[in-house]
């Protein structure tokens, strides 16, 4: 076959693609334009339905039909409007969830071969589920993909199972600062009911350092006083993290009675340790710390270093005139130079190229 | 046969490689769009904005003489939907007032701020922080570069996470929560990218994107296919392969341990973006790092970006673009076929030499043969014509692909008039603006073979689009 039989072949072949694949694109087009249509006309419909369904105007009879000619924007409908609502006004929309019949199998979607279904099914559950969706989502925090073990939790935690922070705590055992975060603040959606999962954690002795970090930082974010003792235990751990979260979470609950244990953790190998103490040191009003936070102004570490100023600065008065002072008479250069950064952060000193002639 | 067709078969691989490489990438960035889709959960976002959790970010935004349009800039970045972010401006050595017009705009009061130094930079003069906003602070320092420049900020950041995007960028206002995802989910991801598309259609009050629309001229238009097709689509796919070796600088963020490691972009480069992006690849996908990490493509963060709309400053920038590619790639050549550096050494690379910087000069070789071919009565009038149409459909059939894909998501053109005006720009294409454009690298890769390294002319701004209207902030 020569050049010539092939360019042409070649070229009449992606003509007539090109002239269909537009054509498709057209279509395509003006279906998007349709469905969006619809979507919006759906909306109008059924959302001031649904909020008249809550406020008692509305029955479950009229409103259930009109949410199954769109099951999957119902059920985005119902999900929005749901974490928009307390406990008890959330009750009353579990009977239009379960009215969606697509939706009705979850629980048998969580062994679905494909991931995504299973994610969406573990999401779902939380709004769906009722206890017996339980048993479904707890399996579902051995899942292979962490999407879906965080979306089971989540559920979980949704659905009130305190019974799970500990599976949770286990199933969720990743590294990294991040994914620490995530958990922490799944699990502190539980409220109250936590604390003494968490607890039961603090002061087991078979958790792994991660699992015990998140613990600590939970106990934090609920500010429990009933966790102090396993948080002043957790200062001695020997991993850095476990620490440095119970140092966090021992400012956050704000109990005076903790300050000398935090300072004592201010030479602490770990740079993150000692720029977690010195800003709990500030946010716990330590002015008898004072000595300590100035030297932690020449720390080798810039955020220890800015840390110590912003806890200067935090503990009033006595704090402030202590880094007006290191301005001209701290030993350390880099803490002369943090002293006036953080002063004239907080308006309180002016730059150098004001000050000079 | 002789050496003429011989040639001509040549080519006409090459030109079918090329399109039906591309045409699998797009393809395959399609496949990644859909996946990505399916593994967004719901209110997936909104959590994110609103956790105190989330990873902090520094906004980083570097500028030379950008007086016409950095505020607007600002407005756009301070609004941004994200629990904790600060915004960096770096007035890199500007000439043209831009600081008194920060200091005017934004109240900005001078501070003696010392960061981390970790990264040498050219003299910092000056650092201001706003009083209106908390998270603003405006660095002026002796002009370096754009890579300079970013170095320096770095240097004065406070956050894990950095994002870097260009003087003349609009984001969407929940780009930052796209663009963190990933790192929450996955503690290998090292950096972001996301789309870049054209902002000369936008209306734009007070920093918010009230409108999308595409640009009014056929120059703005025929780049708007472009950006659609390869920066956006193909990229995607590239990004599957490990081998996104072009993250554009309008758009990235990255962890901040990561960019120190890999020493921050070079200031010598021409495309600093391009350069960086080789080097950080070469980084993370070292098969003697222990560590793993990934680079990702975030198909719904989504930032504007001014594009040349005339034909003098359309030619400087893409003399300036192909030029830094040959740079960038001359720096980075011991990863080409190398096995060290997995995917990103046996096909990125090469792909890059072949079908990125070697393209224009193909291409336009294969337009002079085939004039050579006719005034030697090698080939017939019918051959040639048949060979120009092939070249032209093949075109035409990639755009087209990418345009379905395109009105598969939100981004899709926002009336039938746009869309229309789009098919048009497809057809009209190749019909002597991609021949221009071929020209233009042409020249820019004999130039940077000659020696020059310059940055080439400094784009003039129009504010975005003639529909801007900016308050005071």
């Amino acid at each position: 076959m020569n050049l010539l039989t092939i360019v042409t072949i070649t070229a009449t072949i992606l003509t007539l693609l090109s002239l269909l694949l537009l054509i498709f694109i057209v279509g395509m087009r003006v279906f998007t334009d349709r469905s969006i249509d619809h979507q919006a006309d759906f909306l109008k419909r059924a959302i001031p339905l649904i909020k008249a369904y809550l406020r008692g105007e509305a029955t479950f009879e009229i409103v259930a039909p009109i949410l199954l000619k769109d099951q999957h924007l119902a059920l985005l409908i119902l999900m929005e409007l749901a974490d928009s609502l307390d406990e008890r006004e959330r009750e009353k929309l579990h009977p239009l969830f379960i009215s969606l019949p697509k939706f009705r199998n979850e629980s048998h979607s969580l062994k679905s071969r494909r991931w995504q279904t299973r994610l969406h099914a573990a999401e779902h559950l939380g709004y769906l589920g009722d206890d017996a969706a339980l048993p479904a989502l707890m399996t579902a925090l051995r899942d292979d993909v962490v999407g879906v073990r965080f979306a089971a939790s989540r559920s979980l935690v949704q659905l009130g199972c305190d019974k799970a922070v500990e599976p949770i705590l286990r199933s969720l055992d990743i590294p990294g600062e991040v994914s620490q975060r995530r958990v922490a603040e799944i699990i502190s959606a539980l409220g109250p009911r936590a604390i003494d999962p968490i607890q039961n954690v603090m002061n087991g002795p078979d958790y792994d350092d991660s699992v015990l970090s998140i613990a600590a930082r939970i106990a934090g974010i609920l500010r429990s006083e009933k966790a102090i003792p396993s948080l002043r235990h957790l200062l001695n751990h020997q991993v850095a993290n476990v620490r440095l979260n119970a140092v966090r979470s021992l400012s956050s609950i704000g109990d005076p009675s903790v300050i000398e244990d935090i300072a004592s953790l201010g030479e602490d190998p770990s740079w993150e340790v000692r720029s977690t103490v010195m800003r709990a040191l500030g946010k716990l009003h330590a002015s008898e710390h004072i000595p300590l936070l100035l030297q932690g102004l020449s720390d080798q570490e810039w955020w220890v270093r800015h840390n110590a100023g912003s806890a200067l600065i935090a503990i009033g008065t006595q704090g402030i005139t202590a880094l007006k002072e290191a301005v001209d008479h701290h030993t350390d250069a880099y803490g002369r130079d943090m002293s006036r950064q953080i002063l004239q952060q907080n308006g309180l000193l002016k730059p150098i190229s004001e000050v000079l002639p | 046969m002789n050496t003429i067709h011989i040639l001509l078969w040549l080519i006409l691989a090459y030109y079918i490689t090329l399109h039906a490489i591309y045409l699998l990438l797009v393809l395959l960035g399609a496949t990644q769009v859909r996946r990505y889709h399916r593994g967004i959960t719901f209110a997936e976002f909104r959590r994110i904005g609103e956790s105190p959790l989330s990873m902090p970010v520094s906004l980083i935004i570097p500028c030379y003489n950008e007086s016409a349009i950095i505020v607007e800039t600002i407005s756009n970045a301070l609004r941004l939907n994200y629990p904790q972010f600060e915004v960096i401006v770096v007035s890199d050595g500007s000439t043209d007032g831009s600081i008194d017009i920060l200091k005017k705009s934004f109240h900005l009061r001078r501070v003696d701020r010392f960061g981390r130094r970790q990264i040498e930079t050219r003299e910092i003069q000056g650092v201001y922080e706003s009083s209106d906003h908390s998270n603003l602070v405006v660095i002026e320092k002796v002009n370096g570069r754009r890579a300079d420049a970013i170095n320096a900020a770095v240097t004065l950041s406070r956050y894990p996470l950095l994002c870097i995007i260009d003087a003349d960028c609009v984001l969407e206002t929940d780009a930052l929560l796209h663009m963190a995802r990933p790192f929450l989910s996955d503690v290998s991801i090292a950096a972001v990218a996301g789309i870049v598309r054209p902002s000369n259609g936008l209306s734009i009050v007070d920093g918010e994107i009230l409108h999308n629309a595409l640009p009014k001229t056929l120059l703005g238009m025929n780049q708007e296919v472009e950006y659609a097709r390869s920066f956006q689509w193909a990229r995607i796919g590239l990004c599957r392969l490990k081998s996104m070796l072009c993250i554009s600088g309008a758009l990235l963020l990255i962890k901040k341990t990561l960019f120190e490691e890999v020493g921050g972009p070079w200031p010598q480069a021409i495309t600093d973006d391009i350069e960086f992006t080789m080097r950080l690849n070469r980084h993370i996908h070292d098969r003697e790092r222990k560590e793993h990490a990934r680079l990702v493509f975030v198909p719904d963060a989504v930032c504007y970006t001014e594009i040349p709309e005339k034909i003098g400053q359309y030619a400087s920038q893409r003399n300036r673009w192909q030029r830094g590619t040959i740079q960038a790639l001359l720096r980075n050549a011991s990863m080409i076929f190398n096995p060290r550096y997995g995917m990103t050494g046996l096909f990125g690379m090469p792909f890059f030499v072949v079908f990125e910087a070697l393209a224009a000069i193909v291409e336009l070789s294969a337009w002079i043969l085939m004039v050579v071919c006719l005034v030697l009565g090698i080939a017939s009038g019918f051959e040639i014509i048949a060979m120009i149409f092939l070249a032209y459909i093949l075109g035409v059939f990639l755009s087209l692909t990418a345009v379905l894909l395109t009105e598969s998501t939100r981004l899709r053109a926002v009336n039938w008039r746009d869309f229309w005006r789009l098919i048009l720009a497809i057809l009209l294409d190749n019909l002597g603006f991609h021949q221009f454009h071929l020209i233009i690298r042409v020249i820019g890769t004999f130039q940077y073979l000659f020696g020059r390294k310059d940055l080439g002319a400094v784009m003039s701004r129009n504010g975005i689009n003639s529909s801007l209207t900016t308050q005071a902030p």
